[in-house]
């Protein structure tokens, strides 16, 4: 079942509140698909090709949640998740990594520094709405 | 008694020494009186005066003859007997007159000659003894020269006393040039030292490992240890196999693998989710003449995912693994090994607090690059700490067969100068240098540093030698919150799976009736301690013998009278006629190139119920050995394994012993029974160790009154039962 920011606004809590999402993916095909899936859900979505611009937006957006991937030039996921974790004013945005990566050992570093998920290549949309739901579930 | 000694001369001496001044006195103060000169006060002091001082003269010159008469011929002999015990052994002293002198010193020549007597015919000996090592050499110098593989002979401290010509090649010496010279100038010397230490501390009898000389190659060593006359460890064998392309081969497929898998999924994903989001598009709703075409792009997209998401799971649990020829380490002696190489007082040394698991489990690891990373880090933990603060390394098991290594100290860093650390290259042994980032990569694992306010420091994942029997037991819960999903790892997390209860798939226990059914009640009457028992176990292609999984090795030791008779082993490598699964090659690191000239089941088979026959098997799960070996059985047309003896299940045994403790695989029972494995994982390591667990078991068997083979069946099958109800 698909649920997400269109569930929430059906009832009511999101409308005049988009909430907002950067991706932060250097494939600029997956890019495109997470953002006609997340715009379709009714999230506000913005995106970077890289670690360090995407370092940049999410201070400047301070988005309610960051879909992260790990293999990126300039400063990969992993970094950009420490570099998000340990800043204080971000430190609170929850993070779903995105990677190829899918062994144990690499899924449990990204945990470790503090992203709230990890969702493996190939991932379908459920998947990823699901785990963005359950990131946000807190804070709503 | 000689005439004239020297005892008669010292007394006639001393005598004349009196006598001759004396009468000469007296003689001239007779002279004197008779001519008056006493009434002359002055002439008399005069002749006093004079007299004493021509008496003094005389005793003193006549006392300095004497004493330097002796004293010179002492000193003759003194330079004589030291130039005959140093330099000139065939010097003699000079007899002169026959006195005590001259017998000290004939009895000095006497026993020179005696001693020059049995250094000659010590030499002789030696010369002898010298010739025949010499012969004995020689032939065994033409002996390796003629071996495929590489053999080096060294001393304690890594001097080479023996090489032959294939080792030479594979350590990239110049021909010649090893001999006399230490084996540490070619391989890394504290990796070689860990395993030797293992041998001289008992931990084993033989240890293998691999080594990467400078010459780039990856060579499979086998150490052994040689004994000197003491009984304490001299020396050591190197048994040396070049591995470079099969190992250099399995790496490079496992890259490429890898990195086609990770290529693949980035497109995969856009593909699903594209289509995936068009088809929820008001646009292609039911009816659109499109759909049909755009639902076959999303169904061939969900199926490529699923494959991809299989064929990237090397393993049953979904880990990834270190390379096969890498060797097994705790993470206490990888640590141990990592301080040997820190060149710093032990003071320091003793601030790392390592915090081990109980009982400890296995990583595969290369040691010496592993252990050059962990120096490193260690390294600037103890520069980090504070003047009160300790440095630690502990160790946790996570889910899912992963270990968490902590390495860190009370101290202070930024996180950043942490991260520089591991970008860091260090030396790794002769074979050159890497940084600690790709170290742990090679290992399949991941590190990354912490910074906090009082304390830093750096974790490493890294995936755990699995077993067999991996239990799910570790501490490790990801963090709170926390969850996977995707198509690559949503299988390998869930709960209950690839639990211990994947065992119950395969755990057939029919065998165990059939066998029951096939004992005759004399069988089932004799005393266990009055049978011949063999302990089998066998590694296989996979967990799946009727999805065409097959016996890779099988190794049994029999065991009599309570007692493992290590000189009566089967032990052999089977050419499973078909490839072996990379998946499976870190369970028991038996590769292709290895079996391929290996003997079929059907030699192999029989061959071992020859060895097997009239005694009872024993296994630990050993129901699983069974159900792998009887299908080549019935198709070999061989008397079935289990219709014509009795066979016992450690695991089982050990249930009906400890019936209230819950863990029973091979290293549970071996660590409550205080038994060492070595070597697990190969079928005769882990034949062995199943051995000495059983011997222990009978014996505790013995003091609940189950002693013969009827009663051992009756507790393993109560036991059994009580295993198969719900818990």
């Amino acid at each position: 079942m698909e649920c997400g920011a269109a569930e929430y606004n059906r009832r009511g809590l999101g409308v005049m509140s988009k909430e907002r999402v950067v991706i932060v993916e250097d494939e600029p095909h997956i890019v495109l698909s997470l953002e006609f899936l997340l715009r379709r859900e009714g999230y506000e979505v913005a995106s970077a090709a890289d670690g360090e611009e995407g370092l940049a937006l999410v201070k400047r957006l301070r988005p309610d949640v960051v879909l992260l991937d790990i293999m990126m030039p300039k400063r990969n996921g992993y970094q950009l998740c420490q570099a998000i974790k340990s800043d204080p004013d971000l430190t609170s945005i929850p993070i779903i990594m995105l990677s190829a990566k899918g062994q144990e050992v690499e899924i449990l570093k990204g945990l470790e520094l503090g992203a709230a998920a990890y969702v493996t290549k190939p991932f379908g949309n459920a998947e990823v709405l699901e785990a963005i739901r359950a990131a946000l579930e807190p804070r709503a | 008694m000689r005439p004239w000694n020297l005892e008669r001369k010292l007394v006639l001496a001393v005598l004349a020494l009196f006598l001759v001044p004396t009468l000469v006195a007296g003689t001239i103060l007779a002279w004197l009186y008779r001519r008056g000169v006493f009434e002359d006060p002055s002439a008399l002091l005069l002749t006093s005066v004079v007299g004493f001082a021509v008496l003094t003269a005389y005793l003193s010159v006549t006392a300095h003859g004497l004493g330097r008469a002796l004293v010179r011929r002492l000193q003759e002999i003194q330079r004589g007997t030291e130039l005959m015990a140093t330099v000139h052994p065939d010097h003699r002293l000079a007899v002169h007159r026959g006195d005590e002198v001259d017998a000290l010193a004939e009895e000095i020549n006497r026993m020179a000659d005696r001693v020059r007597e049995a250094r000659g015919g010590l030499e002789t000996q030696v010369e002898h003894a010298t010739r025949a090592l010499t012969d004995e050499r020689a032939k065994l110098s033409a002996i390796l020269a003629e071996l495929d593989e590489g053999v080096v002979v060294a001393t304690l401290d890594g001097l080479v006393t023996l090489a032959n010509p294939v080792a030479q090649e594979l350590l990239g010496a110049p021909t010649g040039s090893l001999l006399s010279r230490s084996l540490f100038d070619f391989v890394d010397r504290e990796k070689v030292a860990h395993f030797l230490d293992r041998l001289r501390a008992g931990q084993s009898t033989a240890e293998r490992f691999s080594l990467q000389p400078a010459s780039g190659a990856v060579l499979h060593a086998g150490m052994t240890p040689f004994l000197g006359g003491d009984g304490r460890i001299t020396g050591f064998i190197l048994a040396l196999r070049d591995v470079s392309r099969p190992a250099r081969r399995e790496e490079d497929q496992r890259r490429v693998l890898t990195e086609t898998l990770e290529a693949l999924r980035g497109p995969l994903s856009s593909v699903r989710s594209l289509s995936e989001s068009l088809l929820g598009d008001p646009s292609f709703a039911p009816g659109n003449g499109s759909r049909p075409l755009l639902e076959a792009i999303h169904a061939e997209a969900v199926r490529l995912s699923g494959l991809v998401a299989s064929v990237g799971v090397p393993s049953l649990m979904g880990l990834a693994h270190a390379p096969w020829h890498f060797e097994q380490i705790t993470v206490s002696d990888l640590i141990v090994v990592s301080l040997r190489r820190l060149a710093r007082d032990e003071t320091d040394r003793d601030a790392v607090r390592v915090e081990a698991l109980t009982p400890e489990p296995r990583l595969r690891a290369e040691v010496s690059a592993l252990s050059a990373a962990f120096a490193h880090l260690l390294g600037h933990l103890l520069a980090l700490r504070t003047p009160a603060g300790g440095v630690w390394v502990r160790s946790s098991r996570r889910r899912g067969q992963v270990m968490q290594i902590e390495a860190g100290a009370d101290g202070q860093a930024t996180l950043a100068r942490l991260e520089e650390l591991l970008d860091v290259s260090v030396t790794v042994g002769p074979a050159g240098r890497l940084s600690v980032r790709e170290i742990v990569r090679r290992h399949a694992g991941e590190a990354w540093a912490v910074a906090e306010a009082d304390r830093v420091a750096f974790r490493f994942t890294l995936p755990l030698e699995e077993t067999r029997e991996s239990s799910r037991t570790g501490d490790g819960s990801p963090p709170s919150g926390a969850r996977f999903v995707g198509a690559g790892t949503v299988s390998g997390f869930g709960d209950g799976e690839a639990g211990p209860d994947w065992r119950r798939d395969f755990y057939d226990f029919s065998f165990f009736d059939q066998m029951e059914r096939s004992l005759l009640p004399a069988d089932r009457a004799r005393a266990l301690d009055e049978l011949t028992f063999v302990v089998l176990d066998t590694e296989t292609t996979g967990l799946h013998p009727e999805a065409g999984d097959r016996v890779l090795s099988i190794a049994g030791v029999r065991v009599r009278d309570g007692v493992i008779r290590r000189s009566e082993v089967f032990d052999a490598l089977v050419n499973p006629g078909r490839p072996i699964p990379a998946g499976s090659i870190r369970f028991h690191g038996i590769t292709d190139a290895m079996v391929a000239e290996a003997p079929l089941i059907d030699v192999v088979l029989p061959a071992f119920l020859r060895f097997a026959e009239g005694a009872v098997l024993v296994g630990h799960e050993v129901w699983f050995d069974l159900r792998c070996l009887e299908p080549d059985v019935v198709r070999l047309g061989l008397p079935s394994l289990t219709g014509t003896r009795a066979v016992l299940d450690s695991l089982l045994l050990s249930q009906a012993v400890h019936a209230s403790t819950p863990d029973h695989d091979l290293d549970a029972v071996a660590a409550r029974l205080g038994v060492r494995i070595q070597a697990r994982h190969s079928a005769l390591g882990d034949a062995l160790a199943t051995a000495e667990v059983f011997v222990r078991l009978l014996e505790l068997l013995g003091k609940r009154q189950i002693r013969t083979l009827g009663q051992a069946l009756d507790a393993a099958r109560a036991a059994r039962t009580r295993r198969m109800l719900p818990s």
